[in-house]
């Protein structure tokens, strides 16, 4: 298993168990709305208490589901294509199929290197605008097709590229036949 | 919080029994309206009761009227930052509806003859009454469900409509988070608990409630909160969160360190364990110690060790 997974699973159970605190000693959102802008980024002992508090924490998640809002707005606003459709171009190849905007490429690539259990892979790329506004924000990205299955989410790397394995049963070259595709914020 | 508060139990109160005559209908009733249900004297002089219209549909006119007149309500509790502050809150839009008879009986009485029709009717305001207690009985149905008679479905719905309305109105309210937070803390700790004591009618579920209410006022009100365990939050953090915080707070490089640290013969134990807490299907302790040939009483000691040696090693900042 990833250890990164298991490093979330032990801060998951570790955040599960502290005791709720109150919301009067902890920072309003408008002060995590500035870090997650950057523009005022959370001291040591901001961090620490965003950590140890879960009073903190409703504040930042409110921060943050706010943020998250207002990116999908200005995405809308700047007309950046976040949804897509396989293309009749692209048709026919039944080991590699894409899905391309003017702001995002999805790639998926049949992996027989296990003949028994043939995998998916899944690479999606960010460009331009759409990625800069997720770096800025600090955001990971969810891919959801228009039959509202999610297929992954992550976190983009510094080339704003996402990739991982598919694990729905149905396979994605089904899903694209009847489905376009949709790139949020996360 | 009091005053929906209020009404919770009233409404809960309301369903146990016949005897129990504090119900919003019955306050309705003394309230608003001259005595609802009389829709007039025929010929032979004799009042007549007024068929009872069955459950609140959208499908009705009637009924749809009074759920425009609702979300009216609810409407104006958003324009409104005053008046929503004004009945305390979030809860603005309930209060309306559950407390403040008269802004309501205004409401509705303005509506009134979209509902029967004709103003010249016989008793507008009674036809108007009884569609808001088919309404509150339907919302009581709803809640109290005689298959389903659980306080977590009970109040797992309440606090979802809750939380919706409160999700932009966290700093304002304290209070009102707090109390949901510890019941939904509460309701939560019991049912993962295995607690087989879960009410299964409408008057144990408000004898619940009625011991839990004073205790969370007593928490809210209490500066010095404490740690008392029983109001311990049960909230878990999706994934996606977890990754948010540890972008913010940059903690990964030194959670690496910290678990790259780990003496190696702790570091397979600690990783059933934290296969086993993430939930994914992992080895039983059991299955695990019989093939690594360790005893229950070595799998917990370093189990505690290594997170001994994390907490150590994380301890300026968690």
């Amino acid at each position: 298993m990833n250890p990164n997974t298991l490093q979330n699973a032990l801060l998951v159970a570790t955040l599960d168990a502290q005791p709720w605190d109150s919301l009067d000693s902890v920072p309003d959102e408008r002060r995590y709305l500035a870090a997650l802008d950057g523009t005022q980024p959370l001291s040591v002992e901001e961090k620490r208490q965003l950590w140890l508090s879960p009073a903190a924490r409703v504040r930042f998640f409110n921060a943050r589901a706010l943020r998250l809002a207002e990116v999908a707005v200005a995405w809308k606003r700047q007309g950046l294509q976040n949804t897509g459709q396989r293309l009749a171009a692209d048709g026919g190849n039944t080991d590699i199929a894409r899905v391309r905007t003017a702001d995002f490429t999805l790639t998926l690539q049949r992996d027989d290197t296990d003949p028994a259990k043939p995998e998916w892979i899944m690479i999606l790329k960010l460009e331009g605008e759409l990625r800069q506004s997720l770096e800025n924000g600090g955001f990971a990205v969810t891919v959801i097709d228009s039959g509202g299955l999610e297929w992954f989410h992550g976190t983009p790397d510094q080339d704003g590229t996402v990739s991982t394995v598919w694990s729905h049963l149905k396979s994605p070259l089904d899903r694209l036949r009847d489905h376009s595709i949709t790139v949020k914020p996360c | 919080m009091r005053q929906i508060w209020a009404w919770a139990r009233d409404t809960l109160t309301s369903s146990a029994g016949s005897a129990k005559k504090k119900s919003i209908a019955g306050y309705w009733r003394a309230c608003t309206f001259e005595r609802p249900r009389i829709i007039g004297a025929g010929s032979s002089g004799s009042a007549k009761r007024a068929p009872f219209n069955g459950p609140f549909t959208t499908s009705r006119p009637a009924a749809r009227h009074i759920d425009v007149v609702i979300k009216d309500i609810e409407r104006r509790r958003l324009a409104n930052a005053a008046e929503r502050n004004g009945y305390g809150g979030p809860w603005g839009f309930a209060l309306a509806l559950f407390d403040d008879v008269a802004q309501l009986q205004r409401f509705l009485v303005k509506g009134q003859g979209a509902i029967c029709g004709n103003l010249a009717d016989v008793a507008p305001a009674s036809a108007l009454g009884q569609k808001v207690e088919d309404y509150l009985a339907e919302a009581r149905r709803r809640y109290l469900s005689p298959d389903k008679p659980n306080r977590a479905r009970v109040w797992g719905q309440i606090c979802k409509i809750e939380r919706e309305l409160t999700r932009d109105c966290p700093v304002s309210w304290p209070l009102d988070r707090d109390h949901l937070d510890r019941m939904m803390a509460e309701i939560t700790s019991l049912i993962r608990g295995g607690d087989n004591n879960l009410p299964r009618n409408s008057d144990g579920l408000e004898a619940f409630y009625r011991q839990f209410d004073p205790r969370c006022r007593d928490q809210s009100m209490d500066a010095n909160q404490d740690d008392d365990e029983t109001w311990q939050e049960e909230k878990t953090h999706s994934l996606d969160e977890i990754n948010a915080m540890i972008r913010i707070t940059d903690i990964r490089p030194r959670m690496n360190e910290a678990f790259l640290s780990l003496p190696i013969n702790l570091k397979p134990v600690f990783n059933n364990f934290l296969e086993r807490i993430s939930d994914c299907g992992a080895e039983s302790i059991e299955a695990f110690c019989a093939r690594s040939g360790m005893t229950l009483a070595t799998y917990h000691r370093r189990i505690d060790e290594a997170k001994r040696h994390l907490k150590e090693a994380l301890d300026d900042l968690i």
